[in-house]
C-alpha cells in the first residue's frame, strides 16, 4: 500500500516540477496560454527573442490565449514579464480572433500603427502559429534594424526576467511552499492519529456508564447575563482597479 | 493458620476446576462435570495446621511477612504465595487451591462475575488485537511470545450511590452583523447555574495495587446483571487475589468518576450558547453502599525487545485492551509519502487553478 502511494507520490512530484521547469523557462518571450507552439518551438523562439533583446535591447513579446481581451491586457502581459523600457507586445486572442499590442513610450516611434500593422501581418498570413512567429520576430528585426531610435541597452542594464516574472516565480514559490506545509501537515496528523490508537490503555474519564437509567433530575437553573463586548472591524474595501 | 480448599472430584479424585464454558465444575482428567451446588457437598476443606515451627531455621524473622504458606492437599507440597492471593495452583502438581481465609468472614466477596471467555479465546483475540494495529514493529510480529497467560479474578468496590450535584458554567453568545462600512461581533457573557440528582450503580474501582488501574479501568463495562453470589468453587483454575486497597481508599476514584458525570450530565443541559467552559462542580453523596465483587480478567504478557507488554481481556465481554509498540519510522515515514502525495495534488490543483 505505502509503496503504491509513494510511487503515485513521487510521479506526481515529479511530474509537477517538470511542468513547472517548462513554464518557468518558456514563458519569458513567448507566452502561450493555449500551446499553439510545442515545447521545442517556444525554446527556438525564446531563443531568437533572445537574442533580439540583447542585440537592440528592445524587448519583443508573443502572447497567445484564448481569453477574451480586454483593454490593458497587453500591457498587462508585458509587465509582468519584463520590466524593459523598451518593447513592443502582440497579442493574439483565439476567442475572436482578434490582435492587440502594447508598446512602451520609449519604443512608440518604432513600433507605430504602421508597424504593428505590418507585423499584424506577418504573423497572420501563415498557415501555422510557428511560421508566424517566426515571420513576426523577423520583422521585428528588419523594423529594429531600419530604425536607429530604439536605443541599444546594454545587457546589463535591464533584467531579462523583469520584476513581474520575478514576482510570479517568488508567487509560486510560495504556494508551493504552503501546498507543501500543509500536506505535510495533514499527512502528519493522519498518520499520528492512526499510530495513536495502538494505545488502548487509559482511565475512564467519569462514570456515565454507570448511570441509573432515568435517575437523572435537574432541580434548579438559572442563566444570569454579565455582560457584552462589540467588536466592529472595517470591512475590507473591494479593489475597483480592474487593469 | 492458613488454610486452602480444593475441589476433589468424587470420581477420580483429581483436582476440579470452573470451566467458562459450561459454567460447570469440570475435572480434566475423567472430564466429569459438575454443578457449582452439587461439589459443595463434597468440598474438602483442610483446616488441619502445619506446624512449620518444627522445621527450624526454615524462614528467618520477617522473611515472610506478607507472605502465607499453604501445604497442598493433593501432594503435600509447599505453596508461597502473597498475603494477597486468593486463589492459585500448586506449582507441583498443577492442582487449583482456594485460599479459604481469604474469602472469609468481612473478607468474602458479596458477588463473583464467572469467566465466560477461556484461554484460547484470549490468545486469540490478542492475535487480533495486534494484527488489526498499525504500524507494529515487524519484529514485534514476529518475535513477540506469550510468557504468561492467567486468568484472574480482581478484585473491586462496586459503589452505589445518589448524587446531587451542582455546577456553574460560563456561557458565550456571540451574534455578527454588518453595515455598509464594518462587521459586528457582539458577544454576551452568561453565569450558568444547574443543580440535579442522578444516581450511579456500581461504578467498579480496582481493589488491588496488583493490577494497574488503567489497565483494569480499560476493560470495563462488565455486566453485573450476570454476577452471581460468591463462591470459591468459582475460583477453580484462576487466579484469585483478596483486595489491598480498602473501600474508604477506593472512594475517591469513584467520586472523581462520579463528579465528572454529574458535570457532564448538567452540562448536557445548557444548550443555546456558542460556547460553555465548565467552572465548578460541587458534589454532595447520599445513600451510598459499596460492594466487594471479583471481576474475571485475562492478563496476558508478552516480552520483546527487553520490554514487557501486558494486555488484559474482559473475561466476560471479551473486550481486550493493551499498549502496542510503535514504529516511530515507519510512521515518519508514511507521514512523509503521506504528506508529499497531498502537497503534490496540491500544488495539482495550484498548477490547474492558474495560481502557480
Amino acid at each position: 500500500m505505502f509503496k503504491k502511494i509513494s510511487a503515485v507520490s513521487l510521479a506526481l512530484v515529479v511530474l509537477l516540477c517538470l511542468s513547472l521547469t517548462a513554464s518557468a523557462y518558456t514563458e519569458q518571450y513567448v507566452v502561450d496560454y493555449n500551446n499553439c507552439f510545442s515545447y521545442e518551438e517556444i525554446q527556438e523562439l525564446e531563443t531568437y527573442a533572445e537574442s533580439v533583446e540583447n542585440e537592440y535591447g528592445c524587448c519583443v513579446m508573443l502572447c497567445v490565449t484564448d481569453e477574451a481581451v480586454s483593454d490593458g491586457y497587453a500591457e498587462e502581459i508585458y509587465n509582468d514579464y519584463t520590466d524593459n523600457e523598451n518593447g513592443f507586445v502582440l497579442v493574439h486572442s483565439l476567442d475572436d480572433n482578434s490582435y492587440y499590442y502594447f508598446v512602451t513610450d520609449s519604443a512608440k516611434s518604432t513600433f507605430n500603427a504602421d508597424v504593428y500593422e505590418t507585423l499584424k501581418n506577418a504573423y497572420d498570413s501563415n498557415d501555422t502559429y510557428f511560421d508566424g512567429a517566426e515571420d513576426y520576430y523577423s520583422t521585428c528585426v528588419d523594423v529594429l534594424e531600419s530604425d536607429g531610435d530604439v536605443a541599444v541597452v546594454p545587457e546589463t542594464n535591464y533584467n531579462a526576467t523583469g520584476d513581474g516574472l520575478a514576482d510570479r516565480k517568488a508567487d509560486t514559490v510560495k504556494v508551493i511552499v504552503i501546498c507543501i506545509a500543509v500536506g505535510m501537515a495533514v499527512g502528519f496528523l493522519v498518520m499520528f492519529a492512526i499510530a495513536s490508537k495502538n494505545k488502548s490503555v487509559r482511565m475512564q474519564k467519569n462514570a456515565s456508564v454507570y448511570t441509573r437509567q432515568g435517575s437523572f433530575i435537574v432541580t434548579g437553573n438559572y442563566d444570569n447575563f454579565l455582560y457584552k463586548n462589540v467588536d466592529k472591524t472595517p470591512k475590507p474595501k473591494q479593489n475597483n482597479n480592474n487593469k | 493458620m492458613p488454610t486452602i480448599s480444593e475441589q476433589k472430584c468424587p470420581c477420580c479424585g483429581g483436582g476440579v476446576q470452573f470451566d467458562s464454558g459450561a459454567q460447570k465444575l469440570k475435572c480434566p482428567y475423567c472430564e466429569t462435570e459438575f454443578e457449582i451446588n452439587e461439589l459443595q457437598q463434597n468440598v474438602e476443606s483442610v483446616g488441619e495446621s502445619v506446624d512449620w515451627s518444627s522445621s527450624d531455621n526454615r524462614w528467618s524473622s520477617g522473611e515472610t511477612d506478607g507472605m502465607n504458606v499453604y501445604s497442598c492437599q493433593s501432594c503435600g507440597g509447599e505453596i508461597i504465595a502473597d498475603s494477597t492471593t486468593g486463589a492459585s495452583k500448586c506449582p507441583y502438581c498443577d492442582n487449583p487451591v482456594v485460599m479459604k481465609g481469604q474469602f472469609s468472614g468481612a473478607l468474602r466477596p458479596d458477588l463473583v462475575i464467572p469467566f465466560k471467555l477461556d484461554k484460547k479465546a484470549a490468545k486469540e483475540a490478542l492475535k487480533k488485537h495486534i494484527s488489526t494495529k498499525k504500524f507494529v514493529p515487524k519484529a514485534f510480529l514476529d518475535n513477540n511470545r506469550i510468557e504468561e497467560i492467567k486468568g484472574v479474578y480482581v478484585p473491586h468496590w462496586l459503589f452505589t450511590c445518589d448524587a446531587v450535584g451542582e455546577a456553574t458554567f460560563k456561557a458565550t453568545k456571540v451574534r455578527t452583523w454588518s453595515d455598509n462600512n464594518f462587521n459586528y461581533r457582539e458577544t454576551s457573557y452568561y453565569d450558568v447555574y444547574r443543580s440535579g440528582n442522578i444516581s450511579f450503580d456500581n461504578v467498579p474501582v480496582d481493589g488491588s495495587t496488583k493490577m494497574p488501574d488503567d489497565l483494569m479501568e480499560s476493560v470495563e463495562p462488565f455486566d453485573l446483571s450476570q454476577s452471581v453470589d460468591f463462591n470459591t468453587a468459582y475460583l477453580a483454575g484462576y487466579l484469585a487475589d483478596k483486595y489491598d486497597v480498602t473501600a474508604e481508599e477506593s472512594m475517591n476514584r469513584a467520586n472523581e468518576r462520579i463528579r465528572a458525570s454529574v458535570g457532564d450530565a448538567l452540562e448536557s443541559t445548557v444548550k443555546g450558547y456558542n460556547s460553555v467552559d465548565s467552572r465548578n462542580v460541587n458534589l454532595n453523596i447520599a445513600n451510598g453502599l459499596y460492594k466487594y465483587a471479583l471481576y474475571p480478567v485475562w492478563i496476558l504478557n508478552t516480552s520483546w525487545d527487553g520490554n514487557k507488554y501486558t494486555f488484559a481481556m474482559n473475561g466476560q465481554t471479551g473486550k481486550f485492551v493493551g499498549n502496542i509498540p510503535t514504529d516511530k519510522k515507519a510512521v515518519v515515514k508514511a507521514s512523509l509519502l503521506l504528506g508529499a502525495g497531498i502537497s503534490a495534488v496540491l500544488c495539482g490543483l495550484s498548477f490547474l487553478l492558474g495560481w502557480i
